[in-house]
């Protein structure tokens, strides 16, 4: 337990180091022409993800090692009135639910920090594969900021049973259904960027559509932990278990898968292969909802989670037959990941040699040489003139069946504007 | 920042770089070997839940003392889905998911040579570096991992005594 605070306690000391690296970095290293406007949206979303961990990360460690103190040196700030095989412990005047307000207030924090960086992937790999600019840029980016400012005050839907003043749950549970807001605004604009798209279908493309689908089915039932009287029948049930594996963890997991199967070609020089992901995708997200969607209907049943074993509660028998439906698909699942692991590790050496720009995107990265460079690029530095986002723009933009600006679907961030082209 | 080209050994290129697209990849490896850790604990614990009564030699093989007839021990059940729990969220989605994109993206699609500092990026890998080995370390100690959940709640995790996880170590 000592070694689990001390491992935490080193992590956040390079999660905070790495995260003013990356404040910084936005701020004063923006290349000619780079308005915070026109950056993608994948910067947007590290960006504001980088500020909510240092806002939130110091108060963990905090958290942690008055923790450190409570075990070792005997103080009483979390502890107090424990009787412990027939003796009484000399702690005096600390209270358990401190810590509760001390971890939440990161833990909630840290559950957009894992969504954000997942969800900027997705907008930028959507808009890319829909061949679309993204819908509502603005928006998005408004959103990712109320995002960040409501997750450092819904902390308390975590404790609605710590026994806190329940009037201060009813503000948490306002608090935390204001969320939902930008999140549906997130929803509906990936949908409605995927409308009428000219949809490439490829690995990262599927885990981003994916990730939309775990992101909405998991963000519903947070409607109904969220309000603390629903919460409390539900509380410490397997439907919680269900509701955040499916809206983080899932969702976080495709973010990275589709950001990898995206991106591989720049960090290695060659593609994955493209069979190998389109099995790993297909054998995972119907693994997970086999594994989360059956959970949900026996944490509604009662059944709650970190339980050894349920033989002794006959209540429970029923629900037997459904924990092995779920360990066939987690072992499936589970089994299913060398189909990535080994695309990986083989496409490092073995892929196909990668072209400078193989999704047409219109982003910095793709002007870099495929070869990595100290510097990333030779010679000076790339000059933006327009978005992020010019997928499919007309020369005239009312007319659907005129030529393509430039003669393609897509226009380099770097491309100078013509005249008379409106700026985005 | 600078143009000149200075030689790098192996040292500078692949372990202590402070390029961000080394750094992302490290991030990234790193990464994918604690999920593959954490993956398989669920693997072991939904075992554990589907046939609670049941003898597995894959329990006997992984757990070694923390099994009695390839059925694991109540108290490693919770040491497995906590030490899951921490690994996910924190270093797996936390680091593996940010450290690497943002490292690999931030300079790529800004338009930076590399992040405002090289050196500090390199540190914030090897910190994370650092806690991984010891949070794997953790597995192997004599009074097992963690086992509070990962939330870590006191009392339970406060009291050396009051669960065999929360021991000495």
């Amino acid at each position: 337990m000592t070694l689990w605070l001390v491992s935490m306690a080193i992590f956040i000391a390079s999660s905070l180091i790495g995260a003013l690296n990356y404040i910084v970095t936005v701020l004063n290293l923006r290349t000619k022409g780079m308005k915070m406007t026109r950056l993608p949206l994948t910067i947007w979303a590290f960006f504001v993800t980088a500020i909510i961990g240092v806002v939130s990360f110091p108060v963990l460690l905090s958290a942690a090692l008055l923790l450190v103190f409570d075990r070792s040196f005997g103080t009483s700030f979390y502890l107090s009135d424990i009787f412990m095989s027939g003796e009484v412990l000399h702690y005096q005047g600390g209270s358990p639910v401190l810590y509760e307000h001390l971890f939440w207030f990161l833990g909630h924090p840290e559950v957009y920090i894992v969504l954000l960086p997942a969800l900027g992937i997705t907008s930028e790999i959507i808009s890319t594969n829909s061949r679309k600019p993204i819908f509502g840029y603005r928006a998005m980016i408004g959103s990712i900021m109320a995002i960040a400012f409501l997750s450092t005050i819904v902390w308390g839907h975590h404790m609605f049973v710590s026994g806190m003043n329940p009037f201060l749950g009813s503000v948490f549970t306002f608090t935390t259904l204001l969320i939902a807001i930008p999140s549906a605004v997130k929803a509906f604009n990936y949908v409605t960027t995927l409308w009428k798209g000219n949809l490439q279908l490829n690995p990262a493309m599927l885990f981003s559509i994916g990730l939309v689908s775990t992101f909405v089915t998991g963000g519903l039932t947070g409607l109904v932990l969220g309000d603390s009287a629903l919460d409390i029948n539900i509380h410490d049930t397997y439907f919680v278990v269900a509701h955040f594996h499916l809206v983080m963890g899932v969702s976080a997991i495709f973010g990275m898968y589709a950001g990898i199967y995206h991106w591989f070609p720049k960090m290695y020089g060659r593609m994955m292969n493209k069979t190998l992901g389109y099995w790993h995708f297909w054998i995972t997200i119907i693994c997970a909802y086999g594994v989360f969607w059956p959970m949900h209907f026996i944490g509604l049943a009662g059944l709650p989670r970190r339980y050894y074993t349920n033989t002794n509660f006959p209540m429970f028998d029923d629900l037997a037959d459904i924990n092995v439906v779920i360990t066939i698909f987690a072992l499936v699942g589970g089994i299913a990941q060398i189909f990535f692991i080994a695309n990986f590790f083989i496409s490092m050496y073995r892929g196909e040699k990668a072209t400078k720009n193989p999704w047409k995107s219109n982003t910095l990265e793709w002007t870099t040489p495929v070869e990595h460079v100290h510097g990333n690029w030779p010679g000076k530095l790339p000059e933006v003139h327009r978005w992020a986002y010019d997928y499919s723009k007309r020369v005239d933009s009312n007319d659907d069946d005129s030529d393509y600006l430039h003669g393609q679907d897509f226009v380099l961030q770097t491309t100078p504007l013509l005249d008379g082209e409106e700026p985005s | 920042m600078s143009d000149h080209h200075h030689k790098e050994t192996f040292v500078t290129k692949y372990i202590f770089s402070q390029d961000h697209k080394m750094i992302s990849k490290q991030f990234l490896v790193t990464g994918m070997f604690m999920g593959i850790i954490a993956v398989m604990m669920s693997m072991l614990f939904r075992l554990q839940l589907a046939w609670p009564d049941t003898s597995f030699t894959i329990v006997e093989a992984f757990l070694g003392p923390h099994q009695t007839d390839g059925i694991m021990n109540p108290d490693i059940y919770l040491a497995l889905v906590t030490i899951h729990g921490t690994i996910m969220v924190f270093f797996v989605l936390t680091a593996g998911l940010s450290g690497t994109f943002s490292n690999l993206l931030i300079p790529l699609q800004i338009g930076a040579r590399d992040m405002a500092s090289g050196f500090l990026n390199m540190v914030s890998y090897w910190l994370f570096f650092l806690s991984s080995i010891i949070m794997v370390i953790s597995l192997f100690v004599e009074a097992g991992p963690a086992s509070a959940g990962w939330t870590v709640y006191p009392p339970l995790s406060a009291l050396p005594q009051a669960i065999p996880g929360s021991g000495q170590e």
